[in-house]
Formats: structure tokens, C-alpha cells, sequence
């Protein structure tokens, strides 16, 4: 069985009667300990949707519908208190900026006792046995000493340790990352890449991987799914999507950063820049900033559907076309 | 080879250390960079790379004068310019210009373009009222925008747009040395590819000498004929591009090549990176001998030797093109061919 099942996710933002979705009919499924990886520039909704899977959208001001079920669990039919049983035991989330998602005036030590004890009925002194113990597994150095340090003191590498092992106190079975290495240095990145992959053997844990680092994808996922403009355009294993793109946005992608082994050869940027979600072009999204595009790209929106490899799909309409120009290219 | 732009000797700056100090007592210093020598040539890119307090801004800010040096002399075209003196200053801004790496603070939202892109002109004297149109014009299209988006707010473009018009801003004088402070790390994938090409373009068109800032080095290896690769305020290795990333000569730059996330090239399995331990040690406790040695996987994998720990290896010559800063410089293997 799926640990997380996803079906026709979709957020939408509704401004003077007009409705535009951030997230626009998401599907996906995860297997226990796969990693996911979740691809797409500023605006994609690649953050909103996980945002979404954990329940932490303003149900107010957003409109989410679509079905997520984990571990054969409907989360939309739980009530407020089952889903914040849920959230931080069996999925968890961990952010980009370590500095802001932590309390800059509690002690580390406290932060963690308190993400302890807010599940698990447990005295002060289990609970600080507890947060030695994860801290010691996120390859803390001093972990005890750590315990009463305040997060200014810590620097953004440890910040994004504290935050892992926050997020592992129970041992979740889902850990959704949004770019959890994007604030941080190159050396750090590299630490923390390998921590997230050792903790997900370990612990048998699923990962959902919020990048826009293809290269990250291809160091640590499984599977990949290129969002843009909200829809996912291209998805299928990872290696297999890195080394045949079908999609022209993801050709686009993998031409426009330059490689550190490719010689001085120029780089093709994609003209143009995504559009905002109030001024989508009809049809194909990425139709304005497409040199493939043709006039049936206008009407409709192009859906899913497989290339010639298993598993592997995009959603363009001259699918085949581009992967030819590709090959004689 | 062409003629040397930017000239730096021996730089060091020294910036008060934060904590706490007596009334009377002189406030303590650390040092940010430490004797920084350097030259780029007109046409070519010198790309500087290091993590976060490595220096590298620091650097690129002396350049353009916006930081007080406290040792050590910047020639621009052969001349050394005194930022305490009012005349220099003026002459610096026209010959030393800077890009800096987020478009949505570096523009006065207050003013048009137009304006703000008149405004090298007026200050430097190099065109009439009359002329300052045609040549805000020539310069937005030159940088790939269109004059008609002179009577526009910074607002209303997007950050590719923004860090075109920031280009022009620097480039309208036709200054000597462009200093250009991660301009592209703010963009998106898709855009900042416009961005490198533009750069690309300018620096054989414009004849200038530029130094690239950046952390991302498949950019930098991309862009840049040179890399000069910093840790600490120091330079640790310097030399052309292609060969310092294919076959790294110091510890510190083969560890940075390695833990760059690559798309696997086809049928080719890469070695594991090298994963450094622990964080950059900070400016006020920067170790003793060379700095590097506390996190150098290859001091550890030639059992500590003692002389990482006491002496402060110089940069020294590899090759004819080529320095590091290391004692075993011959040792080091490049990520990719090593064991």
C-alpha cells in the first residue's frame, strides 16, 4: 500500500470572484523510505503544495480540495485534533530558513523538550533525555552543551540540525523538506544532503524534497515531479527524467544552469519569466515562453500523459517533437 | 595579454570586533581579509568564490572603495586612488563600478529608470542634457531592454529586468573594472542564464576587467577565465578556471568542487564527495597555522602533521598559471579521478 496518496490537489486564491489556483490538480503517490523530489522555480507552488499535504494553509483565505490520504487515512475526514496528532509525529515538516522557524528566545534544549512533551505524555526529565538523544543522531557535536544554547549562537548548519531533529523526535514516517539547504554554504549543504539520506534509511522514512536544485534531485530522489505555473509538467523516475526531458520547460532547465564538467559552450535561457497565477496564458502555461510552442498549444491545457519509457510523463502536446529536435541536437 | 585594470597588493581590512570593551581601551579588531594579492586583466572575469565569511564581498567592496582599507594598495589602470581624497573618489566611481546581488533593494524605488540611468551621466559630467536621452536609450538597449522602459518604476519589472537595469547603471560610464556581487543569485534558474549571457557579452564588448562574486561554482566556472577560491580572508588557491576545477591543487577547493549536486552525467558513476566536518571557524578564533586545517580531510588522512598546525603555508606557485595555499598541494586528488 501507498504510505501517501494524492489525489487532484488543488489550492485556489479567490480575488474579486475570480479564482486562480496556486496548485492545480496534483497527483502523486510515495512508497515507505522513497524520496520525492519536488521541482520548480519561485511561483510554481511546489511550497503551497506541501504546505497543503501538512494542513497548514488558512483554510480562510485559500481554497484546498482534492484528496490526501496517508497510510489509508483520509486526512480531510480528521478532526482538528487527530490531524494535530498526526502532524509532528507522523508527517513533519522542516523549512528553509532554520533562524526564523526556531524561537529566538527559548533555549534549543527547551524548543525540543517542548516539541516532547506538546505529543507524549512525558516527564521533564525523559523529555530531556529524549532531545539529547535526537540531537546526538542529527551528528550534533556537544549535544548536552547544545541543550542550553539559544539559536543565535548556533550557526545556520547546526539551525537546520536542531530543526531535523526536532522533526524526528517520533520517528516520522513522512518528512517533507522544503529547500532545507538552500539558506545554507556549499560544505554545509553537502553535511546536511547526507544526514537527510542517512536518516531516511535509518528510519525507514518517506521524503518529499522541495528543490529547485536539479542537481539535489539527482544526488537524492527517486522520483521527480516538475511543477510549473502550479501543474506538474513532467514526472517519472529521477535519473530517467534528468537524462531524457521531454517537457520543453524541463529542457529548459537542465540548458540554462551551466554545468561544472561542460566545457565554455553558451548557455540557452528561457526567455521571458513564469507568468503570475492572474496572467496565465490560455492553454499550455508555458506556451509565451516556448520556442516549440504551436497554435493548438492555445486551447487546451495539455494533461499527462506517458513517453515511450514506463513511468515516465509530461504534459505537452508535442511531446514527441521535442525529444526528436533533442536527439538530433 | 591584455593590459592589467585591477591591481591588488598585499590588501588586508581590519574591522572592529563586536563584544564588549573597556571605555578608554582601543576597540580590537579582526581581520577580514588578509593580504589579498590580485590582478585581472581588461576582458577577462576573475571569479572569487568561498562561503559566507570568506571575505569575498569584503573584498569586492574595497575594490569599489565602499570599505576602509587598513593595509596593502588597489592600483585601478596603474594608478592608486585615495578614497579619503574627494577628487579620487569621483575619479574610482567612473573607473570602478559594482552590481550588486539583490535587484529589489539596489534601485531607488522612487525614482524611473530613466532617471536613475541618467544619473552616471550627470554626476560624471560625460553627457549634456540634451544627449542624456539618447544615451539612457542606447544603454537599456544594449542591456536587452527597450528605451520605452525609461518612463518606468523600478516595480513594475521583474528581477532579471531589475539586475538589467542595475547592469546599465554600472556599465554607462565604460568603467575599467566591474565588481559584480552575486548577480545572479536572487534570479531564477530560467533567468539567470539571461543574466550570464549578458555579462558574457559585455565583457568582450565593453574591454573591462571583471570580478565575478558568486558561491555557485559551475556559474563561476562557466563565466570566468580565472577563480581565485578564499577561505578566511585569505586566498587559498588562484589560477584558470578549467584546470583549478578539473584538477583542484587545494584541499579546500577539491572539497568545494565535490559537494556541488550534479546531474549525473550518463553512465558514469562519480565518486562519493568529500563532506567536510563541522562549520567555518569564526573571525575572532581563526586557527592557528593554516586556517584550514581544522576541517582538511587531507591533514587528517596524513595523520596531522604538525606543520598544518603551526605554520601559515603562503601561496605559492603550483604551475606557470597557478597558486595554492597548501604544503601538500601535489597531494591533493580531484574529486572526480581520486580514490
Amino acid at each position: 500500500m501507498d504510505l501517501l496518496n494524492v489525489s487532484n490537489l488543488t489550492v485556489s486564491v479567490v480575488r474579486q470572484a475570480h479564482s486562480a489556483a496556486i496548485v492545480d490538480s496534483l497527483s502523486f503517490d510515495l512508497q515507505q523510505g522513497q524520496c520525492l523530489g519536488i521541482v520548480g522555480e519561485s511561483g510554481s507552488g511546489k511550497s503551497t503544495a506541501a504546505m497543503a499535504i501538512m494542513g497548514l494553509l488558512d483554510s480562510k483565505s485559500l481554497n484546498v480540495s482534492g484528496k490526501v490520504i496517508f497510510d489509508g487515512t483520509d486526512l480531510a475526514r480528521l478532526s482538528p485534533k487527530e490531524f494535530r496528532q498526526l502532524q509532528g509525529t507522523e508527517i513533519a515538516m522542516i523549512f528553509q530558513d532554520p533562524m526564523s522557524s526556531l524561537n529566538p528566545v527559548l533555549r534549543i534544549g527547551d524548543q525540543i523538550i517542548e516539541c516532547v512533551q506538546a505529543h507524549r505524555r512525558r516527564n521533564k526529565k525523559e523529555a530531556r533525555e529524549k532531545a539529547v538523544d535526537v540531537l546526538t543522531q542529527v551528528g550534533m557535536p556537544d549535544p548536552e552543551g547544545m541543550l542550553e544554547r539559544y539559536p543565535h549562537q548556533l550557526s545556520g548548519g547546526q539551525r537546520q540540525r536542531v530543526m531535523i531533529a526536532m522533526a524526528i523526535v517520533f520517528e516520522p514516517r513522512l518528512l517533507i523538506a522544503d529547500e532545507p539547504t538552500t539558506a545554507l554554504d556549499l560544505t554545509i549543504q553537502a553535511q546536511i544532503l547526507e544526514l537527510l539520506k542517512t536518516l531516511s534509511r535509518d528510519l525507514n522514512m518517506a521524503l518529499i524534497l522541495i528543490t529547485h536544485d536539479l542537481g539535489v534531485v539527482s544526488q537524492m530522489c527517486d522520483e521527480v515531479i516538475v511543477l510549473y505555473s502550479g501543474r506538474d509538467v513532467e514526472r517519472g523516475p529521477a535519473e530517467e527524467v534528468l537524462e531524457h526531458p521531454s517537457h520543453p520547460y524541463t529542457v529548459g532547465l537542465l540548458g540554462a544552469h551551466p554545468s561544472l564538467d561542460a566545457d565554455d559552450s553558451r548557455l540557452t535561457p528561457i526567455p521571458g519569466a513564469p507568468p503570475s497565477i492572474w496572467h496565465r496564458p490560455s492553454g499550455c502555461a508555458f506556451r509565451d515562453r516556448c520556442k516549440h510552442a504551436k497554435p493548438q498549444c492555445a486551447e487546451r491545457i495539455p494533461s499527462l500523459f506517458s513517453t515511450e519509457r514506463e513511468h515516465h510523463k509530461v504534459a505537452c502536446l508535442l511531446n514527441g517533437d521535442v525529444s526528436m529536435e533533442r536527439a538530433i541536437a | 595579454m591584455n593590459r592589467v585594470a585591477l591591481e591588488v597588493e598585499n590588501l588586508s581590512v581590519e574591522f572592529p570586533s563586536p563584544g564588549a570593551r573597556g571605555l578608554f581601551q582601543p576597540p580590537a579588531t579582526f581581520r577580514a581579509l588578509s593580504d589579498i594579492s590580485l590582478s585581472v586583466a581588461t576582458g577577462e572575469v576573475l571569479g572569487l568564490i568561498g562561503e559566507s565569511g570568506s571575505g569575498k564581498t569584503t573584498l569586492g567592496k574595497a575594490i569599489v572603495g565602499l570599505v576602509q582599507t587598513s593595509q596593502g594598495q588597489i592600483q585601478v589602470d596603474g594608478t592608486a586612488l585615495d578614497i579619503q581624497k574627494d577628487r579620487d573618489r569621483h575619479e574610482l566611481a567612473r573607473r570602478v563600478q559594482m552590481v550588486f546581488q539583490d535587484p529589489f533593494s539596489s534601485l531607488h524605488p522612487r525614482k524611473t529608470v530613466g532617471h536613475t540611468l541618467a544619473e552616471p551621466f550627470r554626476i560624471q559630467k560625460t553627457a549634456g542634457r540634451n544627449d542624456q536621452t539618447t544615451k539612457v536609450n542606447a544603454l537599456l538597449e544594449r542591456v536587452g531592454l527597450s528605451p520605452t522602459h525609461a518612463a518606468r518604476y523600478p516595480q513594475h519589472f521583474s528581477g532579471g529586468q531589475r539586475q538589467r537595469i542595475a547592469i546599465a547603471r554600472a556599465i554607462a560610464n565604460q568603467p575599467s573594472v566591474l565588481v559584480a556581487d552575486e548577480p545572479v543569485s536572487a534570479l531564477d534558474v530560467s533567468v539567470q542564464a539571461q543574466i550570464l549571457n549578458l555579462l558574457d557579452d559585455l565583457k568582450s564588448q565593453e574591454n573591462m576587467a571583471m570580478l565575478f562574486i558568486s558561491h555557485d561554482l559551475s556559474v563561476v566556472r562557466h563565466l570566468c577565465q580565472r577563480i581565485a577560491v578564499m577561505y578566511l580572508g585569505r586566498i587559498v588557491e588562484i589560477g584558470p578556471a578549467k584546470e583549478l576545477a578539473a584538477n583542484p591543487a587545494h584541499p579546500y577547493t577539491a572539497a568545494l568542487m565535490s559537494a556541488v549536486p550534479r546531474v549525473k552525467a550518463r553512465n558514469k558513476a562519480r565518486s562519493k564527495p568529500i563532506v567536510l566536518q563541522g562549520d567555518v571557524p569564526s573571525h575572532a578564533a581563526i586557527p592557528s597555522g593554516c586556517p584550514f586545517h581544522t576541517r582538511c580531510w587531507l591533514y587528517e588522512k596524513k595523520g596531522c602533521p604538525a606543520r598544518c598546525r603551526t605554520e601559515v603555508p603562503s601561496l605559492d606557485k603550483v604551475d606557470s598559471a597557478r597558486q595554492s595555499a597548501c604544503f601538500y598541494s601535489t597531494e591533493v586528488e580531484s574529486p572526480d579521478n581520486g580514490a
